[in-house]
């Protein structure tokens, strides 16, 4: 149950990543005067993040993990917090 | 003897100076009847706490709440400090705190602690933080064994699986609860990364809630850097902790919902940008479309339109030929009148009514008695033939007076004078016998 860095940092960008430039995306296409080609790429790159969030979203499962066994060889504060329990 | 003869304002000043250095007297609690309750008109209340045989004046400035506990006959506690009134030389108590008589002193304490906090501002909305909307690492300080654990997992792995839970497992109750809950809070804020933090437990009792009201987890939650969500006990406990949290949640389930956004949330969200983008894709390409509608629209009004030549040819076609028509039927009509005229003009018609034509040697026509002179001879033209003859007379006529051309014979004149310039016809003679004859 040692806390490890989340996986989706060291792959591929995580969800809040993904979904804040799928957010932005959307803004940029319906804010900004475009051409075709360019809103037509947008569109795509929009729909593309759609599915990854949906994809992280499908199989995301909650990490759990304990702050106190990483902090059982800090200084006497850390240790004397796992100690009392 | 006297050693010292005191004026009042030096007695009074002294007494509250004794008052003042004795701490039980700065920090007391007095149980009574309330009696003589009045109210000024600056929302002081001023009240006597009554026992049998005894009697203390009391004043609850209107800074503090709890006058509503302040009505005559009822049983109250009060907390304060004993000062004395100069103007009176009474000694009273000021008090902070008045409760009704059945709430325990951990009530109290509680009530006291509350107002300090929030004297020192610890309850301020204005320092309340906003949640981050997407967080990714959440920490939790709450019993590791507890149903309260297991509630907060199910809760994100059912809204928010992507967010990564970091417990800091604690004693939520007993002696140890206090030291464990505000150290984790600590510990939590040098996580990197971390996004919030919740602390929570089960319901329980004013005792068993005791950390929660103490000073220092207060403290610990108000020297946080990031928003701490409390989610403590039923929805009617009201902790000190829930009032210094960035959000109170009535239950550690519902702090949990606070904190987390909704898969399903983010699912919609999903669905509508999707359609969002499709919508706007669609109609920019009808916009285009519609530009090029307009473009395609004014070219054809620019060059000329085929049809509308075409039309304008025909139609002057059709005018041409109406045009030709009509000059046909009215050259026609000019024809037909040409016809009457030169048949008017005719000079044998002319010939048949009796008139002749009058010819000179070269072949001129007489038009003119100017052209004759005398012994002429000229040819006259009847309808039937024609004769020649000598001219032996005539005269001009028009102007004032006529003009005598020649002298033709009387006879000869009269003959002619019927008003014909022709002269009579005279067959059997000769022109030169006759010119003679006549001349």
């Amino acid at each position: 149950m040692t806390r490890t860095p989340p996986q989706d940092q060291s792959s591929e960008s995580s969800f809040e990543e993904t979904f804040t430039k799928l957010r932005e995306s959307i803004e940029a296409l319906e804010g900004t005067e475009l051409s075709l080609e360019e809103a037509v790429q947008l569109y795509e790159e929009g729909m593309q993040l759609a599915r990854k969030c949906n994809q992280i979203l499908n199989n995301a499962e909650l990490r759990i993990s304990k702050l106190q066994e990483e902090y059982t060889q800090e200084p006497s504060e850390d240790s004397d917090i796992t100690n009392q329990n | 003897m006297i050693n010292k003869v005191f004026i009042v304002s030096e007695l009074i000043s002294h007494l509250s100076n004794a008052l003042d250095a004795d701490p039980l007297l700065n920090d007391i609690w007095i149980t009574g009847e309330v009696a003589n309750a009045t109210t000024s008109s600056s929302g002081h209340t001023y009240f006597s706490l009554r026992e049998e045989k005894a009697s203390f004046r009391c004043v609850l400035f209107s800074r503090y709440t709890g006058a509503e506990h302040v009505v005559n006959g009822s049983q109250v506690n009060v907390h304060g400090h004993v000062t004395i009134y100069a103007a009176r030389g009474e000694i009273q108590l000021t008090s902070d705190i008045v409760q009704p008589v059945g709430i325990g002193l951990m009530a109290a304490e509680f009530e006291l602690l509350r107002q300090k906090l929030e004297e020192e501002g610890l309850f301020d909305p204005t320092r309340k933080r906003v949640l981050p909307e997407l967080p990714k690492l959440i920490g939790l300080v709450t019993s590791e064994s507890g149903a309260v654990f297991h509630d907060i997992s199910n809760t994100l792995s059912r809204r928010y699986p992507v967010a990564e839970l970091l417990l800091s497992a604690v004693q939520v109750q007993g002696a140890k609860a206090e030291n464990d809950i505000s150290e984790a809070i600590k510990k939590l804020n040098k996580v990197q990364g971390i996004d919030a933090i919740i602390i929570a437990r089960g319901g329980g009792s004013l005792e068993d809630l005791h950390a929660f009201n103490s000073e220092r987890v207060a403290r610990a939650i108000h020297a946080s850097k990031v928003p701490v969500i409390s989610g403590v006990g039923h929805e009617t406990d009201v902790t000190i902790a829930d009032w210094v949290a960035d959000i109170r949640a009535p239950t550690p389930t519902a702090a949990a919902e606070l904190v987390s956004p909704s898969k399903d949330a983010i699912y919609l969200e999903i669905a509508t940008i999707f359609s969002r983008s499709w919508s706007f894709l669609s109609e920019t390409v009808m916009n285009k479309k519609l530009e090029v509608e307009k473009l395609a629209s004014m070219m054809e009004q620019v060059l000329p339109n085929i049809n509308d030549l075409k039309q304008s040819v025909d139609l002057h076609l059709l005018t041409a030929k109406q045009s030709v028509s009509l000059l046909s039927s009215k050259y026609q009509a000019d024809l037909e009148q040409n016809k009457s005229a030169l048949f008017a003009l005719n000079p044998k018609a002319v010939l048949k009514r009796g008139y002749s034509v009058i010819e000179l040697e070269d072949g001129k026509r007489v038009t003119s008695a100017s052209l004759i002179k005398f012994g002429s001879i000229v040819k006259a033209t009847l309808l039937d033939g024609y004769f020649n003859a000598t001219v032996t007379h005539g005269e001009i006529s028009g102007g004032n007076e006529p003009k005598s051309i020649v002298n033709l014979s009387d006879e000869l004149f009269e003959k002619s004078k019927s008003g014909k310039k022709v002269v009579k016809n005279d067959k059997n003679t000769s022109s030169g016998s006759e010119q003679r004859k006549l001349f």
